[in-house]
């Protein structure tokens, strides 16, 4: 990517509750890699796609991809309750885990990854309304910090490739 | 003026030199003559700098070359939004920063000697905290520009951690273009970009530290949690021209890095904007959004799209281009003898409908109008001659030229500072630093293209390998350097900027070419010859190989042609 978080302190400790109505902060991942997207289950085109994507990469990764917890965490948390998020991602990607959260969670995490989202309304979107916002997908260390991004034009070799050379992944 | 008269008798007396104006006519330095083109070849074609290119860049010279907290032809109009000085110098000083690298990428590539001081002496300017200390009265914000604020924020002082991308992006241009065109990391190492506040109160004394990847890294990750709608400028002011900035540091960066971090943010930026919706119904450009109350704002001047699109067309000629009939189809004034400037924004209007009814222009009465502080001639000279428009640019110069006052200081040409908006007659004759100092500079000195040639075709090792101009003195007006290489040849043409004659020290780096032979020819004839190890025959006061480089010591009045060639 070319772009450090050395200078700018990307990630955080993460306060939600997941699909199955656990409470989770970044270190119930401890031990893991995360690969982590915001989105909305309402979303039409950028959710779907990279979602995909990622979950075609993991798919690749074969049995790496068990030391990696994939995350999507809703910047809808008005519409995406656990159990929405839970019926959305064990329907399509199952790899997934959904997080949501209080608004104030939500907006905690958001800025802890510098994520934009912005409610905005759409007569022809469900429920009046879309949120568009940062498509990038960020891979957390085990230890939870920030190793790097995608952003929505990293294809799916790209992601394949970044997320097998790093030899940790097989060492671990 | 008087303020500013009293200011120059100031510096002469300082420096030790005398600063008085000389006429055009004193400084011409013989550059009409017959020596500029002697040479061992043809080198008729090759880009020699005019009186007026020489004078601007003497100008940037001049003003880079003050003693600190003197910012004579610098300083004002103030600006209502920062307050101070600074809002006026991190404008002029960046500007002219752009100016002569656009000079030196396009038209004297093979004189860094001239250009590495001028960078330096304009970057610690820039990093001077008269310029930048204007934010933290700024960072507060204010009820004016949020109107949804409670309260005022809490202030602080470091000027590029967050927001104010007009000075931020304009500094990671000038560290970027720094280290690309002179091939140089030092403003890459940690904490090498230091921003002193040195003051015992308000949080001080301090020291801000930070690097040519730490200062984009704060831009890039701000760009991304705006959703690339831009970094503001002053508290919830986006603008969408000084994000250009902040997107032009970034693909400097990736030129050291070999990465792609501008392609990914200018898309990104294209596709937020084009969302959102930023060309309006009449076909002009966004040019203020307030995030907060998702709002833009609409300005209703033509300014926005010339001063916008000269960065974009770093990147995006294409829209530009297809852009610029419409910007510009009521934007221009035809004054006499050739000359064009700006319709006030104001009138643009009343100019549309007298064109849809066949009114005569002249019967417009432009006096009536108020200007604002900033002259927008300069937002479209820039635009214009780095798209190439030629007409434009020529007729707006003459303007310049007919009617705000071209002034010559110690070699240097700029256009003086006037806050009277209109001459009796009705011409325009405002003039601030800005377009009197930088853009006028700019116009001058670019080419068409000349912003997209440094962003898109920047110099590689081939051009770093290649004998250029490492030294020389600052008295020397250099007036055209390039290396031939289908002649293996330096070409410079030189001469003093006061007119009278002096020993001139120039050290040409690369000069070391193993097993080849040299010639230095001034003006037509050998002055000098040697090869990879020795200075074999000199009429020269001095020529002598040090440490790889060849130093010449040789008397320089009147435009000369020096030509080092190897075979």
């Amino acid at each position: 990517m070319g772009v450090s978080s050395a200078n700018v302190p990307i990630g955080g400790d993460l306060d939600l509750t997941d699909h199955f109505g656990n409470p989770v902060t970044i270190q119930t991942f401890r031990g893991r890699f995360v690969l982590l997207f915001f989105g909305f289950t309402h979303c039409r085109a950028v959710c779907p796609t990279i979602l995909s994507t990622l979950s075609r990469a993991l798919e690749r990764l074969g049995s790496q991809a068990d030391l990696v917890q994939p995350l999507y965490i809703t910047v809808d948390p008005e519409r995406d309750t656990p159990a929405v998020m839970k019926a959305f991602l064990e329907k399509s990607f199952p790899r997934f885990l959904g997080l949501s959260g209080s608004k104030d969670q939500i907006a905690r995490a958001k800025a802890d990854f510098k994520v934009f989202a912005q409610k905005q309304l759409d007569d022809t979107a469900p429920g009046g309304y879309v949120v568009p916002h940062t498509a990038f997908s960020y891979l957390l260390d085990p230890q939870g910090n920030y190793s790097q991004h995608f952003t929505n034009a990293s294809s799916e070799d790209d992601i394949v490739d970044k997320l097998a050379a790093r030899a940790i992944i097989r060492q671990y | 003026m008087d303020t500013l008269i009293s200011r120059r008798q100031l510096i002469g007396g300082m420096a030790g030199t005398a600063a008085l104006a000389v006429s055009a006519a004193d400084s011409l330095g013989g550059l009409q003559g017959n020596n500029v083109n002697k040479a061992p070849f043809d080198i008729s074609a090759l880009p020699l700098l005019d009186q007026k290119q020489a004078g601007h860049l003497r100008h940037l010279r001049n003003i880079s070359d003050q003693p600190s907290g003197i910012w004579d032809h610098m300083r004002g109009p103030f600006d209502h939004m920062g307050g101070g000085i600074g809002p006026a110098l991190y404008k002029v000083v960046p500007h002219s920063y752009f100016a002569m690298a656009l000079a030196y990428f396009n038209r004297l590539p093979a004189a860094p000697g001239v250009f590495r001081p001028l960078s330096d002496r304009l970057i610690a300017q820039m990093l001077d905290k008269e310029v930048w200390g204007y934010w933290r009265l700024m960072s507060t914000s204010s009820k004016e520009y949020d109107p949804d604020l409670k309260e005022d924020r809490q202030a602080w002082s470091d000027p590029v951690v967050k927001e104010n991308i007009m000075y931020s992006g304009r500094l990671a241009v000038m560290l970027g273009l720094h280290s690309v065109l002179f091939n140089d990391d030092k403003f890459e190492k940690p904490d090498s970009v230091v921003l002193d506040w040195d003051v015992p109160f308000s949080g001080g004394p301090t020291q801000f530290k930070y690097s040519l990847d730490s200062l984009n890294d704060r831009i890039y990750w701000q760009l991304v949690e705006s959703g690339y709608l831009g970094v503001a400028c002053e508290p919830n002011c986006v603008f969408v021209v000084c994000n250009q900035y902040g997107l032009i540091g970034l693909r400097l960066r990736d030129i050291r890095r070999g990465t792609k971090v501008a392609d990914e943010s200018t898309a990104s930026f294209k596709e937020a904007w084009e969302r959102k919706g930023w060309v309006d119904a009449n076909g002009h450009l966004v040019a203020l959004y307030q995030p907060n109350q998702d709002f833009i704002v609409p300005l209703k001047s033509p300014l926005w799209d010339f001063y916008a699109g000269t960065y974009m067309s770093a990147w995006m000629p294409e829209f530009v281009r297809a852009h610029y009939p419409t910007w510009s189809k009521y934007a221009y004034r035809s004054g006499p003898n050739g000359t064009l400037s700006p319709w006030p924004a104001k009138l643009i209007p009343v100019v549309k409908a007298a064109v849809d009814n066949g009114t005569p222009l002249r019967s417009i009465e432009v006096r009536q109008v108020k200007l604002g502080d900033i002259a927008d001639i300069g937002q479209m000279l820039a635009f214009v001659a780095e798209i190439g428009d030629t007409k434009a640019r020529d007729g707006m110069l003459a303007h310049l030229d007919e009617f705000c006052n071209p002034t010559w200081e110690k070699g240097g040409l700029f256009y003086p500072r006037n806050d009277q908006d209109w001459d009796t007659d009705g011409n325009m004759v405002r003039m601030d630093p800005w377009t009197g100092t930088a853009s006028a500079a700019h116009a001058r000195l670019t080419t068409e293209n000349g912003l997209w040639n440094i962003y898109n075709k920047p110099w590689g090792p081939l051009h770093f390998a290649q004998p250029a101009l490492a030294e020389v003195d600052e008295e020397i007006d250099v007036l055209r350097a390039i290396f031939v290489p289908s002649r293996h040849a330096l070409v410079l043409t030189m001469r003093t900027w006061h007119g009278n004659s002096m020993a001139a020290k120039m050290v040409i780096s690369n000069a070391h070419q193993p097993g080849k032979r040299w010639k230095l020819y001034r003006d037509g004839d050998v002055v000098a010859s040697g090869n990879d190890a020795a200075v074999l025959s000199t009429s020269l006061p001095k020529a002598q190989w040090d440490a790889g480089q060849l130093v010449f010591v040789a008397p320089v009045r009147s435009a000369s042609t020096f030509v080092m060639q190897w075979a």
